[in-house]
Formats: structure tokens, sequence, C-alpha cells
């Protein structure tokens, strides 16, 4: 099956795209799904007016309008298909030098918005902040795919039964428990009353799959893939579900003891979003609430690994041209060959700790992973990566995987969010695993429970491998892009 | 409006058609070290429009709901429509809802005081007195501490004639505390709240909680590791009622157990607790975080009896899977916003009383662990694993509560561990407020009895 060639011939290409802006251009030329993501930036425009004539010294509005489809699984069948469109404006206002918000969904919800976030002004502290007050942001070709948004709802089943189906096709006693198919797109657009006027659009293809196996003992498995392009494998993901549902089956008990484990992306990830990375915001790191607090030229971490932000990454689930209140994005070096070389901001940390913004301005909610217009920016990483060198230059998991004697693969693990975020420490469980002996995967795990602390475990990385994987934030809008890696010494109960 | 597109959709074939309007409004707040960080306030109103189509789901969401251009609207329930049409000719077991009572009713559960009469300085001073206060304390570091309103109002219309319309207010105060001690740093979280108004401040005072929180805090900051293995464990109310969240409560969510993800599959009318063990999930409770009249397609809530002396009685369901396993819907359907679908949810989750002391409890435990207040969980329900973990323990020795611990998480299998409670206390607490993340996040509560388990495993450095 070679699906990925039939959507791209599918996909009529009739948008066009400004090469400098990724904004489209030629309304004229839209197709109807892609008319679902203009904005208007005349809207931001009337509603700066409107806070200015209500008393507001500076003004930002920020827009985002999006539209996706989407197709669950359930049992082997698609179950559930559905679309939605949305449009929603978070309005900052600065008045005697206090910062005030509202948000609303249309022009009329405004005129309230922004009485409210002028209101409540009073009870905010006087600042030196100030809105964006010019664009100097540069062209990103990779996050828009028009492609992606000429997908019809049979070529959108299609790939969901592809998915199901190429799982089913592994093993007759794989049953595809859950997962499915999204797509869309989206426009965000900020304007304040310095005249700046940035905008943006996206796209984006994800899908998912949950496998389970009743047979001689339960196993599941899960994959999934997300991506900016309309270029996503779906038998592979469907298979590599399967797969391990496969391989789960029979597992054996694992002896509490130490061990070299070895997590694979989706496990790591879980681990560093909870406890490494939000400790690398500038604002609890200088606020000394970090573990990461006055550590700053220290070694942290392997001297053969670095830990990098870059909101530039090419098809990165959060790269874009600006952050959510218009600093233009970039590469931030955060561990360099296991040292501690700087920390995140956005512009109101920068302020307060006489820093620069990093253009790690990220609007939303305390629980998930999506952007919203309902909340104010705050400091976030947006594309998390690592580089190693020497003996932690990337190989190939297989490679890595030959020099452990004894040790555990750690495919999924429950409870990383329930780490401690202030010390890093953390004690979890991991329901599939694999035991690694003499250097190749032996069996399947029982679920084993995994302790430690992560800052300390930077230090005990020894091995990277080269299967870098784009992972999304559990309950964060962290995105992360990190192959498996070998941790040293670990307690495994 | 409505009515007319109920009736196009109709006219356009679909067997049942329901349409969703949410309007949410609210206010929130956060003060860090003294100093307001933010103030946020808004409206935001939207539909959605599920339908079946010959056995298949379609549905569409917009928050483009001006009156003006039904336009858009008709476009949503058209769209709605040809994703059910697709999806019918691929789907091999037709769904149908269980037919249940056409409520026609408007319900608005009223705050004793509601959150919008109170003034933002108040609202600014309680979180605010909440962090001076907790900053009293030695070692700590910095707090943060929030407070939120929110009035949710939803209308729910359906082509079997359904014309429902609630209105419910949640109101919630929480603090984040970090402290520091040499190079040693422990957080604590505290939370107050519940589907009530203002009033829920005069019932629960914050600043005891916060204060209860730094002490706490403080004993952490000086706690060693806990052993690890398997061992006796006593939990408080609040983490007795994570446990029944997170060990049973998904498991028997009626959507997993028809899609083969649950371990709970075949397993009513089975004993698979101690005898001793009753476990509802009640979403009638006043004031409950997990509370509502109503569920998301038009159900009343219910108190579902999960567990009964150790047996499985029911599972929690919405219409398509009550229809699936032939039983009674029960009102499990919850959504996050008009944007999603309803899933099957949880409400409020308690374990029902023993009759024991909570002393007890522990006094014939020789080595043990007593855990309070937990930061959550997770569980893997199909093969019926999970974790969570405790905010506050200590060492039980000998009958007595000894040291403080730092770090206590418990994993298990949930089969197991249902049949090692083995006393239960008279005395019953409800935990604190949580939101529950499955795919979408919806408010909860859950609480219980303080419980002992005779072995479970717990993770810790030692």
């Amino acid at each position: 099956m070679n699906n990925k060639a039939d959507v791209t011939e599918a996909g009529k290409t009739m948008i066009k795209v400004d090469p400098n802006t990724n904004t489209i251009v030629d309304p004229k030329d839209l197709a109807p799904k892609a008319e679902e993501i203009l904005i208007d930036l005349d809207l931001a425009h009337k509603v700066i007016k409107l806070a200015e004539g209500s008393g507001a010294a500076e003004v930002e509005v920020f827009m985002i309008k999006g539209t996706d489809t989407g197709f669950s699984i359930e049992n082997n069948v698609v179950t559930f298909a559905s679309s939605g469109t949305e449009f929603g404006m978070g309005i900052r206002v600065i008045k005697d030098k206090r910062l005030g918000f509202g948000y609303c969904t249309n022009l009329d919800g405004a005129k309230n918005a922004v009485k409210n976030a002028l209101n409540f002004t009073k009870l905010a502290k006087q600042t030196e902040f100030s809105f964006v007050d010019k664009s100097n942001y540069s062209k990103i070709n990779s996050i828009f795919d028009p492609s992606i948004l000429e997908l019809t709802i049979d070529e959108g089943l299609e790939l969901t039964k592809q998915l199901i189906d190429s799982g089913l096709e592994e093993d007759p006693r794989v049953i595809v428990t859950g997962g499915g198919v999204g797509f869309g797109g989206g426009t965000v657009g900020l304007a304040t009353s310095f005249g700046v006027e940035q905008e943006y659009s996206v796209t984006e293809i994800q899908c998912g799959v949950a496998t389970l196996i009743k047979d001689k003992s339960i196993s599941t498995g899960f994959e999934y893939e997300s991506s900016r392009k309309n270029d996503l494998d779906l038998t592979k993901v469907g298979k590599t579900a399967a797969d391990l549902a496969i391989k789960g089956q029979n597992p054996q008990k694992i002896e509490p003891g130490k061990y070299d484990i070895m997590l694979m992306p989706h496990a790591m990830a879980q681990l560093l979003e909870f406890t490494v990375i939000p400790a690398l915001y500038g604002e609890p790191a200088l606020k000394g609430e970090s573990v990461y607090s006055n550590k700053l030229g220290e070694n942290v971490a392997n001297p053969d690994i670095s830990l990098i932000d870059d909101g530039t990454m090419e098809n990165g689930i959060n790269t874009a041209p600006i952050d959510d209140e218009g600093t233009p994005s970039k590469r931030t070096v955060l561990i360099e060959n296991g040292i501690l070389k700087t920390f995140l901001f956005d512009r109101q940390s920068a302020l307060e700790f006489d820093q620069t913004s990093t253009g790690n301005a990220v609007r939303a909610e305390s629980l998930g992973s999506g952007r919203s217009y309902k909340t104010v920016p705050k400091t976030k990483a947006l594309n998390i990566t690592v580089e190693g060198r020497h003996g932690a230059k990337p190989r190939s998991p297989n490679t890595v995987m030959a020099e452990l004697e004894n040790g555990l693969m750690i495919c999924d693990l429950l409870g990383a969010h329930t780490s401690n975020p202030a010390s890093g420490d953390f004690s979890v469980n991991s329901p599939t695993l694999f035991k690694i002996s003499g250097g190749d995967v032996a069996r399947a795990g029982q679920q084993v429970m995994i302790s430690g602390n992560m800052p300390e475990l930077m230090k005990h990385i020894i091995a990277l491998g080269n299967d870098f994987k784009d992972v999304g934030g559990g309950l964060t809008p962290i995105a992360q892009r990190i192959p498996s890696m070998v941790i040293e010494d670990v307690r495994i109960i | 409006m409505n009515d007319k597109l109920l009736k196009k959709a109709e006219s356009l074939g679909v067997q049942y058609a329901e349409i969703r309007t949410v309007n949410t409004s609210g206010l929130s707040m956060e003060l860090k070290d003294g100093e307001l960080k933010k103030t946020i306030t808004g409206d935001e109103k939207g539909l959605s429009i599920r339908v079946l189509f010959d056995g298949a789901w379609g549905f569409s969401a917009t928050s483009n709901l001006s009156e003006q251009d039904n336009r858009q609207l008709n476009k949503t329930l058209e769209t709605a429509v040809l994703l059910a049409k697709a999806n019918s000719h691929q789907i091999k077991e037709k769904i149908e809802l269980k037919p249940t009572k056409i409520l026609q009713t408007s319900i608005e559960w009223k705050p004793k005081r509601n959150p919008a009469d109170v003034a933002i300085e108040d609202k600014f001073e309680l979180i605010s007195d909440l962090n001076k206060r907790i900053h009293d304390f030695d070692n700590i570091l910095t707090v943060t501490t929030g407070y939120s309103d929110g009035l949710i109002k939803v209308h729910i219309q359906n082509t079997e004639g359904l014309d429902v319309r609630t209105q419910v207010t949640r109101t919630v105060a929480q603090a984040n505390l970090v402290a520091r001690k040499d190079s040693n740093i422990m957080g604590y979280r505290t939370r107050v709240g519940g589907t009530f108004g203002y009033e829920i401040f005069s019932q629960v005072d914050p600043i005891e909680k916060g204060e209860y929180a730094a002490e706490a805090l403080n004993r952490i900051l000086s706690a060693r590791s806990p052993p690890s293995g398997h061992m006796p464990l006593v939990a408080d109310p609040s983490l007795a009622g994570v446990f029944a969240h997170e060990a049973l409560g998904h498991g028997v969510e009626a959507d997993h157990v028809v899609s083969h993800e649950s371990i709970m599959e075949d397993k009513i009318g089975e004993m698979i607790a101690a005898e001793i063990v009753s476990i509802v999930d009640d979403s009638t409770i006043p004031g409950g975080f997990g509370s509502f009249p109503v569920d998301d397609e038009g159900v009343s809530g219910s108190r579902k009896v999960i567990i009964q002396n150790g047996v499985l009685k029911n599972f929690i369901n919405n219409r398509e899977t009550a229809f699936k396993l032939d039983i009674e819907p029960n009102g499990g359907a919850r959504a996050e916003s008009y944007q999603v679908r309803p899933l099957v949810r949880m409400s409020n989750t308690m374990i029902e009383p023993g009759d024991h002391t909570f002393e007890e409890l522990i006094e014939d435990i020789n080595r043990g662990i007593y855990a309070k207040g937990s930061h959550g969980g997770e569980v893997d329900t199909a093969k019926g694993t999970f974790q969570f973990n405790a905010q506050e323990a200590f060492l039980i020795e000998d009958g007595e509560i000894t040291e403080p611990l730092k770090d206590v998480s418990l994993s298990g299998s949930t089969l197991e561990i249902m049949k090692n409670i083995n006393a239960l206390t008279k005395q019953r607490e409800f935990g604190e407020p949580g939101f529950c993340g499955k795919g979408q996040f919806v408010p909860v509560g859950d609480g219980g009895p303080y419980i002992r388990i005779s072995s479970v495993t717990v993770g810790g450095s030692e």
C-alpha cells in the first residue's frame, strides 16, 4: 500500500502561499477549507481602536482561527467522524503601566473583554512592559502544506482504514482498540497598537493507534506520528503498534535492582516534559526554585550531550516564525556539551530578570497541549531536541542495545506527570517494557516501577539512538524531537 | 433556529441529531509572591451538532453562532451529515442509542453566593491573604495562589424531542508552594473548590489548607526517601479517592469496555474486590467538583453503584455503550467543551465507608506507610496497571506513625490490589477537586474513608 502517493495526488494545490510569510495571498483561489483559516486583521485593528478609545495606552490582539477533521477508531472500525472550526481572540491592554487581559469569540464580545481587561489593570503591579513594536521575523517554509487542507472526508476515512488494516494484517490476534487520524490547519494573527501586523498559517496531520492482544497474556501496543506536511506513513504506524503488542506477549517477571535502561523516545519525552524542561524556564531558574538555579556554567549532563530548544526546527510540531507575543522564533542551546548555558524567556520574564526574550511565549491552558486564545503568554519550551558527540553520538538503536549486557527497554510510562516538578524526583510505572540480555531483546517484561531524579540522571545518559521521533506534549504544549536514550544504573522496583 | 436545524437534519435522512450549545464565562486570577501575574476574563460560546446516519456518527462544531449568518450553522449541520454518511459505508456494527427518558427541563444549580456578585477586589484579597499566610512559614521560597470561577450554560436539543438547559457554577482557589532548604527543593499543591459559588470558602477555609500545606512541605523538606518494595499502606480519604479513580474508575468506563480496552470486560457479577469494598460514581453529590444535573447527551446524572460488597455491578456508560452492553443509560457522557464529543467519564468517585477507626487501621502494621493526598496518577486500563503518587507520607512502625517520607509512589494491578483492601474507617471525606484527562479534561471529585491495603508496591529510592 502506498497511501502517501495516493493522498498527494488527490491533494489539489490550489492555494497560493506567500513564500516569505507563509500566509495565503490570493483569497480568490481558495478552496473552501482553506477559506476557513483566513483571518481578518482588520478585526484586530477595530479592537485596537476600541481599546484605545476606552483608555488603553497600548493594545495587543492575538487571534487564532482553525479547522480540523478527525476520525476515531474503536474496536477495529472507525466509529466517529468529526470536524470543527474555531475562532477567538485574546486582548492584552496596558493602562497606567498596568497589564490587563480579556478574550472573546467575536467583535461583540470584544467590547466586554476590553472593558474587563481595562478594569482589571487596577489590581496589577506597575511594569515597564510593552508590546512588540516591530516585525522582523524570517520565513519558515516547513509548516504549511496546502494538500492537508484539501484532504476530503473519504480520503480521511481511507487513511484511517489503512491505519487499522495495517495493524490487523500483522497478526490475527491483534485488535485495534483505539486511535485515529486528524488533520487541519490554522492561522495565527498578532497586531499591536504600534502598527505591528504578523500572521502565519500552519497545517498538521496526525495519527495514532492502540493495539491489544488477549492470548496467553494481555499485551498492548501503540504508535503515533504527526507532521506539518502530508507525508505520514500510516501503514508503518499501524504495523509498529501491532508488533509491540505481538512482542509483548508472555512477559517475564523483572527482578528489582539497578539496570541500564533504554528509554524509547515516547517514554524519555514523558520524563523530560515534567522534570528537566520546566526547570530550564527563566523565571523559576532565576528565582531559585529550579534544580538549575545558580548552576549556569556548571556541568549538569553528560559532557557529550547538548539539549536545545528550537522554535525554527524544520517540520517541528511547534515551529512558527514568531512566538505568541510576536518575538521571532529562534534556536536556543540550553545545555551545551553538558554545560548549562542559558534559560528560556518570554518578554515579561526577560524584563523581570534583565534578559532578552528567547521567543518562548506560548499561550496554552494549564492543562492541555493545544494553543489557546483564552490565556496569557507564558514561557514554554517549543521543540526540544538533543545532540550527542563522541560516545553519545547518535547510532542505530540496535547498535546501542548491543552494548547492554543486562538492560531494560522501556516503551511507555504511567504517571510521569506526578514527578516532583521542583526536585525532578520521579517514581513511575512502566507497563510496556522488554528485557535486554546479551545485547538483544530477550523477552517482554512484567510491569515495573522506575524511580530516580531526572536532572541527576542527565549525567548518566550514556548513549543516544538515531531514531529521532516527534513527540507532542502530554499535558503541556512542549514538543520534543528526541531519540531513544540509554541511562545507566537506574533503580527498578 | 435550532428547531429548524433539527428539522433540516431529519430531512437529510439522519436517524438522530443533537445540538449542544455551550456558553462559558468566568474569571481566573493568579498571584505569585504578592504580585498579580494574570487576570483572565472572557466569554466563549459555540455549538456542536452530532448526527447518526445509518448507524454511523458525524460531528461538527463551530464558534460562529451569529444569527444573521445561519449559513455557518447550516454548513455545520451539512458537514456532520456528510461525515456520518461517509462513515456509514464502512461501519460494521450499526450504532444505536439506548432509549432514555426524554427530558424537557431547565435546571439551574444556583450558588448561594454568585461569584459574579463578588467584587474582584475581594477575590484578589482572598488569594493575596492566602499567599501572605503561606509565606509566613519557614523555608517557603515561592507561592503561587490562584482563584477561578466559571459559569457553564449548556443547552441540548435532539430529534427525539429532548430539550434541556442546565446552568452550573464552579469555584476554585488553590496554592502551589515551593520550599527550599539548602540544596533541597520540594513542591506541594493544595486546592479548594466544587460545584459551588463563593460560599465554598466559608465551608472550607483555603487559608487553613494553605497553612497545612506549608507545614506539610516543611516536613517533606527534611523527610527521607521511602523504602521500596511491597508493603502495607494506609491511605487518607483524598488518596483513597484517587485510588478509586485510577485503579478502578477508568476501567469501568464503558467505552473502554466495548473496545476491549478494559480488564473489567466480562467481569460483571464477579467478585473483583474484597467483600468490604463498595464504590460508587455519583454525579448528584451536592457541590461535588464532578457533579452535574444532566450529562452532555441529555441523560440525568445518577448515583452509579460500581462495586457492591466486592462484586462488580455496573459500568459508567453513555447511550451508545448502554445499547451495546444492553444496560440502562446512567448519564456518564461528558464533553470538555462544545468543540468535542461527549465521552464516557467519571464524576465523583467515592469509596463507601467501613466500620473501623483510624487507630485500628494502623495498630496492626509492623512496618508500612501512611500516605496522604495526591498529585494524581495514570492507568493502563487494558492491562489493569496503575500508578499514582502521594503528596505526603509517613512511615508506620509497630503500629505508630513515625518519620515523614518524601515522594511516595504506588503501583500495582487493579485486580490484585482491590482484593488487598482489608479495612476501611467509618469516617469518610471528600478529596481535593481535580481534573481528569482522557484526551479531554473534565472536573472530577473523589473521596472515601481511610483505607488499608495489605500489600502494594511502593516506589522509592532506598
